[in-house]
């Protein structure tokens, strides 16, 4: 079979008849000379994304490169260069955290995996109401955690290569929501219960996070509100937690959510930073958000599973809502105090009660 | 070697060492970057406060600050609470080599009750809360190397 003589190959085999003659171009040897001569020292937790942010490779532009390609940051990028057509969010305001490399540095050293680290052989055999309330939570969290996979993802192919350590930091999260998916999944069918009942509620908070109309408003919600929330529900989930199976689970998923939450924090301050003409926005997106969390956080699917587990029984429910009276209470207190460190004061206008009438 | 006594900058001493002991297991948990200040509160209303500064997966020094101004560290934030419930959870964590599901440091402070966490840094605060719960894990290993310090307690 003869490969068929195009204008490309043409070029190549110029090419290659010139290297062979020992002519070699050569010039991307001294390309980038004011980025040339660079030692970055690691930090003492080794060589970080954020230790390699030094002279030229440092500066964050407030606006990503025009060209539109994956170019790296701080490399010498040739007039030539196509632009893929996809990097739309190239505006630092929109997508920084000022910890987002830190953030991504620790998610990586912070992997884990479900099948290794859980310690699924002291599982035990427990009553039926507790291992059907176990088993009702994770489904509901089985449904509900990779929202915040599927969100980053939807926006992560958008965003412009020089805010590469924004695009490491969403991609890290995608993968810890993927396992805890997968851990809640393996939980339920793990000890002789099963997948119980999905959540209406759940879905209807998940569609005003999907279709939120740009990333920092899709981002508030879910970063800060939804996995706020979720966090101090993990927090609840390892103070529950009938063996130390599920305090493994609960603690490992606290960590991570616990960094989500914090780039959300320090993106909400960047963006309101550069951009406080837009900060009723926020507020607009948090109104839809906090009254769907409200309804939410009182469906029987939800709430009922930690009344049993806290009161010890289906017939201890009551015991269990004073138990855990107050745990609506530091969830919108936290909440509260992430959008005060971020810069936004919602005390007059959030739509969540500071407490529930007992 | 005399036991070391709850609470003291000795003790906390043998957890940093515990840690520096065990490299591999806490850089396999993650590094941390935080001051947790844990505060005691005695009966008569004395306190004593010790600082534990982590970075990296190292405690990288235990010092006793006498008063909450006086805290150094980066990311600092204080876990308190009264001397019965510290005593506690190190009695707990001895006799079951390792916190129990009543006894872990998230279970005592998830209701504010019989530990507290309190941001040091008004601006950072809730952030430097968070980084607690970012540590859990590593936190918890550190706490747990107690199970293997003999201690002798005030009362």
């Amino acid at each position: 079979m003869t490969t068929p003589m195009t204008p490309t190959l043409e070029r190549v085999l110029d090419r290659l008849s010139m290297m062979r003659e020992g002519k070699f171009d050569l010039g991307w040897m001294y390309a980038n000379a004011d980025g040339w001569g660079t030692r970055a020292a690691p930090s003492s937790s080794g060589l970080t994304i954020g230790d390699i942010n030094v002279g030229k490779y440092a500066i964050i532009p407030q606006r990503g490169s025009a060209h539109g390609s994956m170019a790296p940051r701080g490399s010498e990028v040739p007039r030539e260069t196509p632009a893929l057509g996809t990097y739309d969010v190239d505006d630092r305001g929109t997508v920084w955290a000022d910890n987002c490399a830190e953030l991504y540095e620790e998610a990586i050293a912070r992997q884990w995996s479900s099948a290794r680290d859980i310690p699924w052989a002291r599982l035990e055999e427990l009553p039926e109401d507790i291992e059907r309330s176990v088993c009702q939570l994770c489904t509901q969290l089985t449904e509900v955690e990779f929202v915040a996979g599927d969100l980053p993802a939807k926006w992560l192919w958008r965003i412009n290569h020089d805010f590469h350590e924004v695009k490491l930091f969403l991609a890290s999260q995608i993968f810890d929501e993927a396992r805890h998916m997968d851990v809640f999944r393996k939980r339920a069918l793990a000890n002789g219960g099963g997948l119980l009942q999905a959540s209406p509620g759940s879905e209807r908070l998940l569609r005003v996070i999907l279709e939120a109309p740009n990333y920092t408003v899709a981002s508030s919600l879910m970063h800060i509100l939804a996995e706020g929330f979720v966090l101090t529900l993990f927090r609840h989930g390892e103070f529950l937690a009938p063996t130390v199976v599920e305090k493994t689970i609960f603690r490992l998923c606290m960590q991570d959510e616990a960094r989500h939450v914090g780039y959300g924090t320090l993106h909400l301050k960047r963006f309101l930073q550069e951009h406080p003409d837009r900060t009723e926005e926020i507020h607009h997106i948090l109104d839809v958000g906090e009254e769907a969390m409200l309804e939410l956080s009182l469906e029987s699917t939800a709430i009922e599973p930690r009344l049993i587990l806290a009161g010890g029984g289906v017939d201890r429910m009551q015991e269990g809502m004073m138990k855990t009276g107050f745990l609506f209470q530091k969830q919108v207190r936290e909440y509260l105090h992430r959008l005060k460190v971020a810069g936004l004061d919602r005390g007059e206008r959030c739509r969540l009660p500071l407490e529930l009438p007992q | 070697m005399t036991a070391p006594r709850f609470p003291s900058l000795a003790w906390f001493q043998r957890l940093a060492d515990a840690m520096a002991a065990q490299t591999e297991k806490y850089r396999r948990l993650g590094p941390l970057d935080l001051t947790l200040v844990v505060r005691v509160v005695y009966a008569d209303g004395r306190d004593q406060l010790f600082a534990l500064e982590f970075d990296g997966a190292r405690c990288v020094s235990v010092t006793s600050p006498a008063t909450v101004a006086a805290i150094r560290g980066r990311h600092p934030v204080i876990i308190e609470g009264e001397y019965a419930a510290w005593k506690e959870m190190v009695e707990s964590i001895q006799a079951n080599q390792g916190a129990d599901l009543t006894h872990t440091l998230n279970f005592l402070t998830l209701p504010d009750w019989p530990l507290r966490l309190v941001a040091v840094d008004e601006e950072q605060g809730q952030l430097d809360v968070d980084r607690f719960y970012r540590y859990q894990a590593s936190l918890q290993a550190f706490f747990d190397e107690a199970a293997a310090v003999e201690t002798r307690f005030a009362a």
